[in-house]
């Protein structure tokens, strides 16, 4: 059950995909970014002001990553047929959840803000995009902190296989929130240790099918033995991984990053590159690009 | 019926205030007992008080308090489940079991107090968020039985239990897994119920599904759970085959964020995509749980698309039993649907007295004898979302 990327799409603190290819390519250091927040100002070139009003930032930096994967495959304006849409996070909108709180706390609950809690179900981003896309669409969320990226991948490549769809958006998204960095740093010091990356956020789409050709094949079963002596895109120290940690900070969906890191490496080439999520390695083939 | 392969049911249980087994829900449904009570879980604000079917805690075994109640109602439901199967925990350790299971509650950030406390700028005991990480509804289940299979936990709102179960028929369908645990969460929460009621669609009486006079939804919680298998595991297993998955469709609306499409777009694709790979038709069906809410807006836009496929088929909304237990809905359904089939018998639709004109047909209103085979369950959901699941059962199997 292979799957072409077709798409990237990135919103993150480093920037997008350019950015990332020209680290991965040693054109640039793998540098910290001035902050761990992601500017979501460039989503005007696709969607109008007046219909991001009401949206969070959470959703923003999902709908920005999205739109610039279909915008990376040259699929904005012509959206491809029986699209679905796969998104995972670690947290959900977390921030829209504390918002609802602070509603709660601050003016009562007879005056609960009805927009923060219906914005703060999680799956409210994957109705967005596909509102704003005007595509009905099979659509599903996922949240978990373990391996939500791989599992994303997997509910794609059978959504693929199972022909239920012919293309997929498929993205990643977390958020910093004041509380979760707060949380970060208690959690690490109950351990003894302070937190080694600052916590991040951002988002990463890839536009999905499994036609040939495309950025790279994303293998969905890789043996160990298949990644010596090909580059890892890894937060662990490896001998032949490159660790972009500092680059895209902490974030439950770190793996999506990984994987647009890896990918972007072979772009062009008929080579293999490998990344993690967790204790699950996986490789990216270059061998089936245009 | 189905050409993708076979997906066989052999475990089912649920808990939710109809009772602590799905055997104990199908007697109460049938019986027409149970109403929602006031709150008693967690204070209410609110002046108007908005009744709510909660699970005694008795239902609950083996509950740990380092857990969620949304942890705690899914592990329970979990053991019923393998304990009705005839499976014991020995029985998996040679077969490949994943586990997806659905919530809305159980994967917010949900910890009020903890909240209210930090916003003081004081440092509150991590307790609740530990809680929270130990919590995720599919985790918790791979870490309690020690399983290597796929793990997904899926957050659609009020469609997650049927996503669930859908996306685990694909897993055993592709050979990802021999079994897999497939079902739905969710507990009440001071945060859903104010959240609910600030969108003005909880109702201050208990809840009428489908009736002219309808005026809002009943909040409620629980667990429902679905074993999956594939030939493979039957044949290694021998368990009893209660039913088999035969077809799982999902569809957004793509109109709007809290209400459904008027003409039901995305449910009528559903329903397309679900039956798409079957060899069944629309005629084939002999009875369909629905959605059910209570609410003008989904029952209204939900009978008008049975008028339009299911012109003859009976259905029944059994929400006015359980209340909207939002992210386990669809697994609890579900399994209702299966007992149904099991039984022959269909629950009345607590709370419906009076055809609305505006959608112009009837749930089912008394208990009835009826033979089925091919059962739908269907919800929808926050998001757009809209997902049915084709169950076959009964006798035939």
């Amino acid at each position: 059950m292979n799957v072409t990327i077709k798409g990237i799409g990135i919103a993150a603190p480093f920037g997008g995909k350019a950015e990332l290819k020209a680290t991965v390519l040693g054109e640039i250091p793998p540098n910290a970014p001035p902050l761990y927040k992601t500017t979501t100002d460039k989503l005007s070139k696709f969607i109008p002001a007046r219909k991001l009003r009401r949206i969070d930032h959470f959703t923003r930096m999902a709908l920005l990553a999205a739109f610039r994967a279909l915008d990376d495959a040259n699929k904005v304006k012509d959206l491809p047929q029986n699209l679905g849409i796969i998104l995972c996070t670690g947290y959900g909108p977390s921030q829209t959840t504390f918002d609802f709180l602070d509603s709660i706390i601050d003016d009562g609950a007879k005056l609960a803000s009805p927009l923060a809690f219906s914005h703060s179900v999680h799956n409210i981003p994957t109705g967005v995009l596909s509102l704003l896309l005007g595509a009905p669409c099979p659509q599903t969320t996922i949240c978990q902190l373990t391996n939500p990226v791989m599992t994303g991948l997997q509910t794609a490549a059978l959504w693929l296989a199972e022909k239920r769809v012919e293309s997929v958006l498929f993205g990643a998204v977390d958020e910093t929130t004041p509380l979760l960095e707060e949380n970060a740093h208690r959690l690490a010091m109950e351990k003894g240790r302070e937190i080694s990356t600052p916590v991040s956020e951002g988002a990463v789409f890839f536009l999905l099918n499994n036609q040939e050709h495309g950025y790279a094949t994303i293998e969905t079963n890789t043996s160990l033995s298949e990644l010596n002596n090909i580059p890892l895109f890894s937060h662990r120290e490896l001998p032949n991984a490159l660790n972009l940690g500092t680059l895209f900070g902490a974030l439950p969906v770190t793996g999506a990053f990984n994987l647009a890191a890896a990918a972007l490496s072979i772009e062009g080439t008929d080579r293999n590159a490998g990344y993690n999520e967790g204790n699950t390695w996986l490789q990216v083939s270059g061998r089936t690009h245009a | 019926m189905s050409d993708l392969g076979t997906i066989n049911i052999i475990g089912a249980a649920c808990i939710c205030a109809a009772g602590a087994t799905l055997d104990d829900c199908m007697d109460s449904m049938l019986a027409k007992r149970g109403a929602p009570v006031a709150p008693s879980l967690f204070k209410c604000e609110l002046t108007e008080i908005y009744p709510v079917f909660e699970v005694p805690n008795e239902f609950i075994n083996n509950s740990s308090p380092h857990l969620t109640r949304t942890a705690n109602l899914l592990r329970a439901t979990v053991d019923d489940a393998f304990t009705g199967s005839g499976i014991s925990h020995k029985n998996l350790e040679s077969l490949k079991v994943g586990v997806c299971i659905g919530t809305s509650v159980g994967a917010s950030l949900s910890f009020l107090d903890f909240y209210r406390t930090w916003k003081q700028g004081r440092h509150p005991e991590l307790d609740p968020i530990h809680r929270y990480l130990k919590s995720n509804p599919a985790d918790i289940i791979v870490n309690q039985y020690a399983l290597d299979g796929p793990s997904q936990t899926v957050v659609n709102a009020c469609t997650s239990g049927t996503d669930a179960i859908g996306i685990g028929a694909s897993w055993i369908r592709h050979g990802l897994c021999d079994i897999v645990i497939a079902g739905g969460t969710d507990e009440l929460s001071e945060i859903s119920y104010n959240g609910f009621a600030s969108l003005k669609i909880t109702s201050p009486e208990p809840c009428r599904p489908f009736d002219k006079d309808r005026s809002g939804l009943n909040l409620g919680e629980g667990a429902g759970v679905l074993l999956l298998a594939s030939d493979n595991a039957v044949d290694k297993l021998s368990p009893r085959i209660r039913g088999k998955v035969l077809g799982y469709g999902t569809f957004g609306d793509a109109h709007h964020l809290t209400a459904p499409h008027p003409k039901a777009r995305g449910l009528k694709m559903a329903l397309k995509a679900a039956f798409k790979n079957t060899t069944l038709g629309y005629g084939d069906i002999d009875f369909i749980n629905v959605h059910g809410t209570g609410t003008p807006t989904n029952d209204h836009v939900e009978g008008l698309a049975l008028q339009e496929i299911f012109p003859t088929t009976p259905y029944s909304a059994t929400k006015g039993f359980t209340g909207h237990t939002l992210g386990a809905a669809g697994a609890i359904e579900a399994a209702f649907t299966l007992a149904c089939m099991e039984r022959g018998e269909l629950p009345p639709s607590k709370g419906f007295a009076e055809v609305d004109p505006g959608i112009g047909c009837r749930p089912i209103a008394e208990r009835t004898q009826k033979s089925c085979r091919y059962a739908l369950s269907q919800s929808l959901a926050f998001g757009g979302n809209n997902s049915v699941l084709i169950l076959e059962g009964g006798e035939g199997i």
